[in-house]
């Protein structure tokens, strides 16, 4: 019997190809419901252990060492997590996450504005509540909760 | 046909492609909640994010039962 033409065009032995097939897709989705699943799960899971127990009360300096109008950076609750001083008037201090909710950069504080900067993507925050003023950040910054013990400044929680 | 006659073919044809496409809708809808969990896990909101988890787990729990009808020998199969 001749061989088809399209045969000699398309000379692919059909047995040994490894095409997939509807049904293995639509299986296949299964597994990628079953993925999504999981990194929620997981997600849930991180929150569950991210709540657990208070967090630690940290001297952060003495207020007199922050002039009206300046910043400093520090790390709390651990040295992972750079936070940024603020003092806004003679007993106004503020303090926030220093990581941009947009995608992390490190904010700047800027006096004359009195707002946080993100250089990356010009991003603001209001310098008072953290709140977003412009740009691409989603969220507020993480606010650090301060204690004037004295001249001490004390970091006692946060809302991150 | 291997077996099966054309209507049969059809009907299995049909079947697959409903089952398809529904785990279609399935998958993105789970991807959305995917989207709401990492949202309101870095707003710290846990009780949302326990929402969509549960509600990611009726989706798989909807997919895994969907794709019984497709099993060759399973449920259904003519």
């Amino acid at each position: 019997m001749k061989t088809p033409a399209w045969k000699d065009d398309f000379p692919i032995s059909w047995p040994d190809d490894d095409l997939v097939t509807r049904r293995e897709f639509t299986k296949s989705l299964v597994w990628v419901s079953c993925a999504s699943f999981l990194a929620n799960a997981a997600l849930l899971g991180r929150a569950a252990v991210r709540g657990d127990g208070p967090l630690p009360q940290k001297n952060i300096g003495r207020a007199d060492d922050l002039p009206i109008g300046g910043a400093r950076v520090f790390h709390y609750p651990d040295e992972t997590e750079p936070c940024v001083l603020v003092r806004l008037s003679e007993q106004e201090f503020v303090a926030f996450s220093q990581r941009c909710t947009h995608l992390g950069c490190p904010v700047l504080y800027q006096a004359k504005e009195q707002r946080l900067e993100c250089p990356c993507h010009e991003g603001a925050f209001d310098a008072r509540t953290g709140a977003v003023l412009y740009g691409p950040p989603p969220r507020p910054l993480g606010v650090i909760a301060l204690e004037t013990r004295g001249n001490e400044l004390w970091a006692v929680g946060a809302k991150l | 046909m291997n077996g099966f006659s054309r209507r049969q073919q059809s009907q299995r044809m049909a079947r697959l492609y409903a089952v398809m496409t529904c785990l279609l809708i399935v998958v993105v809808g789970q991807f959305v909640l995917l989207l709401v969990g990492v949202e309101s896990f870095w707003r710290g909101q846990t009780q949302i994010l326990l929402a969509s988890t549960l509600a990611s787990a009726v989706g798989l729990a909807g997919a895994t039962w969907l794709v019984r009808y497709i099993i060759p020998g399973g449920t259904h199969e003519n």
